[in-house]
């Protein structure tokens, strides 16, 4: 049987596209797949609300769709399997083939080759699909172009079905002539505007809203939006999804989204701060924090475009406006980049473990080891950025994305697939954990083994091993970050300065820079079930550190001395961008947050992510979670309901050092 | 010029407005029953023992120039009357169990600390705030903090039980820009029961430090079965109607805070309740006090 036919028996349209024309090269058939994809799926109900679609995407059961960053979805195999072993092989070959690295050159290095983005929703918005049309035939390459044509089709069909459901329905009748215009016309209202908004993210899959403050700005002419952007945000929150970005030219939309996001678990919002914001905006941010549900978090706006013109060589002035924080927190320039958030990951802290328990013993002092371990970790930059190229080359052969060529610029305008350095902006967003950990760890051993030579290092490995309740007492009291020490606070200012300068330059093989952050959206549990024993007071497998910020329980003098810490790291490196997470009661918030905000920025701070609660409330929900349905934390990065974390992470979040008397 | 300091505490959000930065100084001549620093009382440095964190390792025996330190049956015993406070068995501890408390320290030691933070204080109208113990038991050393305070541009509040000469606290008192003022007691017999000093030279400088235009919080520590009576409400409040520059009254809940810190010196506390008053009680406190003055009632913010 035909591989087409075999999928199409089997009800899996994507796949079944994907195999109709394999005379043609891949772009063109992943567009024919996402094309037959939009032509069959199920078309969204209506939910009687101001856009559409709305709510949880329906995939319509299919094991097969189409992924924002991966193309097609990478969780197709188990739901594919159930339906035709034979076709879950086949789909499985597709996904091999663009994924380089299924064995890292090291264990502390992951390759994940995820990209979150933003479509450029203001171009789409302004210009309308059928002007696309017109710019893609002038492209060259004619599987790209008949690809992206394809795809239009796919768009029209989905669109005109979903229309005729809307008339069927009896849907508002103001939305149904809003389809009518958008998204393949220009909007000419702020409604049009945002329909057209909701439409495209949708048929990107929900990943990012982007800039929806300056985006809608233009059509506005003070209308009440309210009840739009509650339900933009609402849809953004049904399906799990990502960032929206307010600021820095803050406007009644900027105020309209800060009270309609109060509450929600996502988007996350990431409020760009000036020195002069205005004081409502300050208000209305500071009431959505009290409220729980993490957001917004706070990016130090005339940082932040510094940091841009070095990580983005040759920005513009206008598009270094457009800095707009997609998935966690990871750095894109809204609607042209492809900075691969997150690329990767290498665990620092089994790295130093491995290093630590081999060359200790070898080491005569601590600079001989220390010179020893940055070496270390130069091989190992060497071996991950090596991993990551590969991957960027595999995918870039073999994995184009159709629906981000299309809505992402300047792929149309190059006549380049976006994995294939179509993008205006390429980079490579990497991640690292336990930086912190390591850090302190370094500190401990440098007073334990060589200071105060209180501990040979196989006296260190043994007790570390058995978990010696002395031993760690000791490692909790030594020298370390996160207490404004200024030995301990050099010493993580130079490990910084070098780790994150061994990045700067390498370029990726799709272009552009590498881009580090240091996040850890939800990796710093499993990571640290890879690493045994550290110095810096962690037992084995415990999880490692998820920000920035000082170890859980070793911020012990205060928000203040904590943030002057983290201010001492090199951010300004930290191209991807950093995370530091705040944990504090809401008393103390509400009578110290905004100045502790301004103060970091002052000191070189670039992001903070805020969490409001309390131990009682996170213990509370560890025993009595149906009381708690609506408790919203700050994971790595993101926001989450802490009923939905893992046990681990629970814990995690529950013995991360929360400010309180 | 150095002065005897048991703490420097950052982030302070109570001491005074804004985030502050707060510098205990030891020594203070009243003995509150229910004293929440009872570590402050003295003015020279002191060693703290918590047996229950003894690891019996010894190493604080091997250190010991006075030989304070004995072992026996397993049993760590200090010997605290022949202890100096050299500080060697503290440093040597690896479990905290013996902890120094008060440390020597210079002027530009703790305006070094104080000034880590001063851009946190810029940013919430922060500052500097000298507490104790007894902020003027250590005049000279409170007046140079001050003025090295002013000098860098910090504001400065003292928390003090207004129990100093006058001429003391008037002399540093232009340095000061906000008091942050105990009223224990307005009855003269009783303050002298359960502070072991009258509250006349407390209550006279008050009114000195009115007439003299410095803005003062008086601060009402409230102790139950001590002061928590419509007596004691009455009578601060109308005093606090006589000064003009009394910005307002802040009840203080007593804590059990102190009684596990009297236990490190094997003092006895009088006072051992260890409940803490509940967040209505403390709102009956204020409504109570508030009936009886024109001035604003508030609890801590914290």
């Amino acid at each position: 049987m035909k591989k087409e036919e075999l999928f199409l028996k089997i009800d899996e349209p994507y796949a079944a596209g994907f195999f109709e024309r394999e005379d043609r090269g891949l772009f063109f058939r992943f567009s024919r797949a996402q094309r037959r994809y939009l032509e069959n799926c199920p078309v969204d109900e209506y939910r009687g609300g101001r856009l559409y679609p709305s709510g949880k995407i329906n995939r319509g059961g299919y094991a097969v769709y189409p992924e924002c960053a991966k193309t097609f979805n990478p969780d197709y195999y188990v739901a594919l399997s159930e339906k035709s072993p034979e076709a879950a092989k086949i789909m499985k070959e597709v996904r091999d083939k663009s994924n380089f690295t299924v064995t890292p050159s090291a264990p502390y290095i992951t390759v994940s080759g995820y990209t979150h983005s933003t479509p450029h929703y203001e171009r789409i918005v302004r210009e309308g699909f059928d002007s696309y049309a017109e710019r893609i035939k002038k492209i060259e390459d004619e599987d790209m172009r008949d690809g992206l044509l394809d795809l239009l089709e796919g768009i029209r069909s989905y669109h005109a079905r979903g229309l005729a459901w809307l008339e069927k329905a009896g849907a508002d009748p103001e939305l149904i002539q809003a389809l009518k215009q958008v998204p393949f016309k220009p909007a000419r209202t702020v409604y049009e505007a945002i329909v057209c908004w909701n439409y495209v993210m949708y048929l990107e899959g929900v990943d990012n809203v982007g800039m929806i403050d300056s985006g809608l700005a233009p059509y506005y002419k003070g209308e009440d939006i309210s009840r739009e952007i509650r339900e933009l945000f609402e849809n953004v929150n049904d399906n799990g999804k990502w960032n929206c970005c307010l600021g820095p030219d803050y406007n009644e939309i900027t105020k309209e989204c800060l009270r309609q996001g109060a509450g929600l678990r996502r988007p996350q919002m990431n409020l760009r701060v000036t020195k002069d914001m205005p004081d409502e905006i300050w208000e209305l941010a500071l009431e959505a924090n009290y409220s729980g549900c993490g957001n917004p978090s706070y990016y130090h706006e005339e940082m932040i475009q510094e940091m841009l013109k070095e990580g983005f060589p040759g920005i513009t002035p206008e598009d270094l406006k457009r800095y707009c924080p997609v998935g966690c927190t990871e750095t894109c320039i809204a609607g042209m980049t492809n900075a691969g958030g997150i690329d990767g990951n290498i665990n620092l802290a089994m790295l130093f473990e491995q290093y630590m328990l081999k060359q200790l013993p070898e080491a005569g002092t601590f600079e001989d080891f220390y010179t020893g371990f940055l070496e270390e970790v130069k091989r190992g930059v060497d071996l991950f950025t090596y991993d990551i190229d590969r991957n960027h080359e595999q995918r870039a052969k073999y994995l184009p994305n159709p629906m981000r060529s299309l809505t992402i610029d300047d792929c149309i305008d190059k006549g380049l697939d976006y994995n294939n350095g179509g993008a205006r902006y390429n980079a490579a967003i990497t991640s690292e954990t336990g930086m912190i950990n390591v850090i302190d760890s370094l500190l401990a051993i440098k007073e334990l083994v060589f200071d105060r030579q209180r501990f040979t290092p196989d006296e260190l490995f043994r007790l570390m091993d058995l978990g010696d309740k002395h031993l760690y007492e000791l490692l909790r009291k030594c020298p370390h970050y996160g207490v404004d020490d200024e030995e301990c606070d050099r010493l993580a200012h130079d490990f910084t300065v070098y780790f994150y300068g061994l990045y700067k330059d390498k370029k990726c093989y799709r272009g552009g820079k590498y881009c580090p952050t240091s996040h850890q959206y939800n990796r710093h549990p499993k990571e640290g079930k890879k690493v045994g024993p550290t110095p810096d007071g962690r037992l084995r497998g415990e999880a490692l550190n998820d920000s920035i910020g000082a170890l859980s329980g070793k911020a012990t003098k205060g928000p203040t001395a904590m943030m002057l810490s983290a201010a001492k790291i090199d951010q300004k490196s930290i191209y991807g961008m950093n995370a530091l997470n705040l944990s504090i009661n809401k008393k103390f918030a509400q009578n110290s947050l905004k100045a502790l905000l301004r103060a970091y920025m002052e000191e070189g701070g670039a992001m903070v992510q805020i969490t409001i609660t309390s131990k009682e409330d996170l213990m509370d929900a560890m025993v009595h979670p149906e009381k708690h349905e609506d408790l919203v934390v700050r994971v790595g990065g993101y926001s989450e309901y802490f009923n939905r974390l893992t046990p681990d992470l629970k814990r995690v979040i529950l013995e991360r050092t929360l400010h309180e008397e | 010029m150095e002065g005897i300091v048991f703490d420097i505490a950052r982030y302070c959000l109570d001491d005074g407005p804004g985030i502050r930065t707060t510098v205990y100084l030891k020594g203070c001549p009243l003995r509150c029953l229910w004293c929440h620093n009872p570590e402050s009382n003295l003015p020279m440095i002191q060693i703290g023992y918590d047996v229950k964190k003894c690891s019996g390792c010894r190493a604080c025996e091997a250190v010991c120039p006075e030989h304070c330190h004995e072992f026996s049956d397993g049993n760590h015993i200090f010997n605290r009357e022949k202890c100096r406070a050299c500080g060697k068995c503290a440093q040597i501890c690896d479990m905290d169990a013996l902890t120094q408390m008060g440390e020597k320290m210079s002027v530009e030691q703790v305006m070094k600390t104080v000034l880590r933070d001063r851009s946190f204080f810029r940013a919430s109208g922060g500052g500097m705030t000298i507490s104790g113990g007894e902020a003027f038991y250590q005049p000279d050393f409170t007046k140079e903090l001050l003025m090295a305070a002013k000098e860098a541009g910090i504001s400065s509040c003292v928390e003090t039980t207004g129990f100093a000469k006058t001429e003391i606290l008037m002399d540093i008192a232009p340095y000061v820009d906000l008091f942050l003022y105990d009223c224990k007691q307005m009855d003269a017999a009783i303050h002298k029961e359960v502070t072991n000093v009258s509250n006349e030279l407390i209550l006279h400088n008050l009114r000195m430090l009115d007439h003299a235009g410095k803005e003062t919080v008086l601060r009402l520590p409230l102790i139950p079965g001590i002061n928590d009576n419509e007596t004691h409400f009455q009578r601060v409040g109308a005093f606090a109607d006589t000064l003009e520059h009394v910005l307002h009254l802040e009840v203080l809940p007593y804590h059990p805070l102190g009684l596990s810190k009297a236990a490190l010196l094997d003092l006895k506390m009088s006072y051992c309740v260890e409940e803490i008053p509940k967040p209505e009680q403390v709102d009956e406190w204020v409504a109570g006090i508030q009936k009886y003055t024109q001035k604003t009632v508030i609890k801590s913010k914290i």
